[in-house]
């Protein structure tokens, strides 16, 4: 019996869901323009492709 | 009788995940017997059912359209054909992958557009979230019938000799297998091999194998790894929920509160991934993108359709609002009379607007789309994110009137286009 590693979709997409969630709202409020969401965007996914390796070399 | 396997008090979970096979109850029915019907299959008190179903009514509506859809689609006590089939005969499935989807969008759609919140003091819930939790109980429902609930008993089981191991052509030797030429009858398919018996293959025509282990096995074993805690994924999306609820009774918009609630989700995930199993939730954080996205398009139910206008005679500042929800919507101003000066609004929330000016008109115009569009006002024209154009236009004459058409006009999503003609 091993102890069970972290689940990297969970860690993915969780990632990508509170990124999409907080480039919405910074969008809403003013703190980001309209013309950098391409950039938050990538962002994100680059944030959480690095969480998801991360998570995947505990496993 | 169905055995309750969580014994006679609890809820019967496993006819939770077999809808099809829930009748309409005839002896205990206030209506139809739906609630009856679904009480027994889950083994829950009836008068729960219609307190669920009278607040999902009252609250949003959806739980109009899904006693309607279960009256529909649950055949009666005693019988296996529900009301859908006895119209539409074998098409109406009700075990079609699209069916329930279909259902409880209609059920969403009617809660965001009657778009109420229920006061559960001292908490007002916001009518779209009991929508969207039903969304993500049906979809984990439907993960769980995939996963075999109701698949072939030996579906997936290693079967000694006929599909793992190919079978040779060699001369058969065997005492029973038909010769002669292919028939429907002879034909059989691997399903159809696939027997609880002895299987006689050219290989072992004496079937000595069969009480001997499989030779090979199906699949590579993995470690054996400790349980999953399985409390994560609910103690994750309960605190989504809770967010989206304080954050509506806070006052925030309800697009903000979806949002506020899917980063906590998607921050729940992330954290919740390293004691547990989080992917689950996937579909309901893309079920709160869905409703940001339409709670922030639509305020209320919108309205459906093309629309022209062509008024005439006087306007004024009181009755020149035109508005539509999605569709196209036309507003000739060629033929009214302008005795002063005058304010005329034109709005959608998606589609497109015409607007036609008369010749000689004077206006102070502004043209946006708030969210994203394509906006052509006058000799000006833009498209993009956020697309705001101003102008003030004397007519073709190019002379000051002594009145003057303030013109408003917008989109969230589309298309505007205001001409002289």
């Amino acid at each position: 019996m091993r102890r069970p590693g972290p689940d990297v979709v969970g860690v993915i997409a969780g990632t990508v869901l509170a990124g999409g969630a907080a480039v919405w709202i910074l969008n809403e409020y003013g703190v980001i323009e309209t013309d950098q969401l391409g950039l938050a965007a990538a962002l994100v996914l680059v944030v959480s492709g690095v969480l998801g390796l991360a998570a995947s070399g505990r496993r | 009788m169905d055995q309750n396997p969580n014994g006679p008090g609890g809820v019967n979970t496993d006819r939770l995940r077999d809808v099809q096979s829930w009748r309409r109850s005839r002896s205990d029915r206030m209506i139809a017997g739906v609630c009856g019907g679904v009480g027994r299959a889950l083994n829950i008190d009836p008068v729960l059912i219609r307190v669920v179903i009278a607040v999902l009514a009252v609250a949003g509506g959806a739980g109009i359209p899904l006693y309607i859809a279960a009256w529909v689609l649950m055949p009666e006590e005693g019988s296996d054909t529900s009301a859908a089939q006895e119209v539409l005969g074998r098409r109406a499935r009700p075990d079609h992958p699209w069916l329930w989807p279909v259902v409880v969008g209609v059920g969403v759609f009617v809660a965001i557009g009657i778009s109420s919140s229920l006061k559960v003091w001292p908490f007002s819930f916001p009518g779209p979230l009991v929508a969207i939790l039903l969304i993500w109980f049906l979809v984990v429902r439907k993960k769980h019938r995939r996963r075999g609930g109701h698949g072939h008993p030996h579906r997936g089981q290693y079967r000694a000799g006929v599909q793992d191991t190919p079978t040779p052509a060699a001369p058969q030797t065997g005492p029973s297998y038909p010769t002669g030429p292919a028939s429907s009858a002879t034909t059989q398919t691997p399903q159809d091999t696939v027997s609880d018996g002895p299987v006689w293959t050219e290989d072992d025509p004496l079937g000595l194998y069969v009480d001997e282990p499989p030779a090979v096995q199906p699949r590579m074993q993995r470690p054996v790894q400790a349980r999953r805690n399985g409390w994560v994924k609910p103690v994750v999306a309960t605190a989504a929920v809770l967010a989206i609820v304080i954050a509506w009774n806070t006052g925030q918009s309800a697009p903000a509160a979806f949002a506020i609630g899917l980063g906590t989700l998607g921050l729940g995930m992330v954290a919740g991934a390293f004691v547990g199993r989080t992917r689950g939730l996937l579909p309901l954080g893309l079920v709160m993108v869905v409703a940001i996205a339409l709670t922030s398009v639509f305020n209320s139910v919108p309205e459906f359709g093309d629309k022209q206008f062509t008024p005439t005679g006087n306007i004024s500042a009181t009755d020149t609002d035109y508005r539509i929800g999605v569709g196209s919507l036309k507003v000739d101003l060629t033929r009214v009379r302008i005795d002063d000066d005058a304010t005329v609004r034109v709005h959608a929330d998606l589609g497109e607007i015409e607007v036609v000016l008369p010749a000689d008109m004077d206006v102070i115009a502004t043209a946006s789309a708030t969210s994203a569009g394509d906006v052509r006002l006058l000799d000006q024209s833009h498209d993009g994110h956020q697309v705001e154009l101003h102008v003030i236009d004397f007519g073709k004459d190019n002379k000051l009137s002594p009145h003057t058409v303030t013109l408003d006009v917008g989109v969230k999503f589309g298309e505007i286009k205001v001409v002289r003609r």
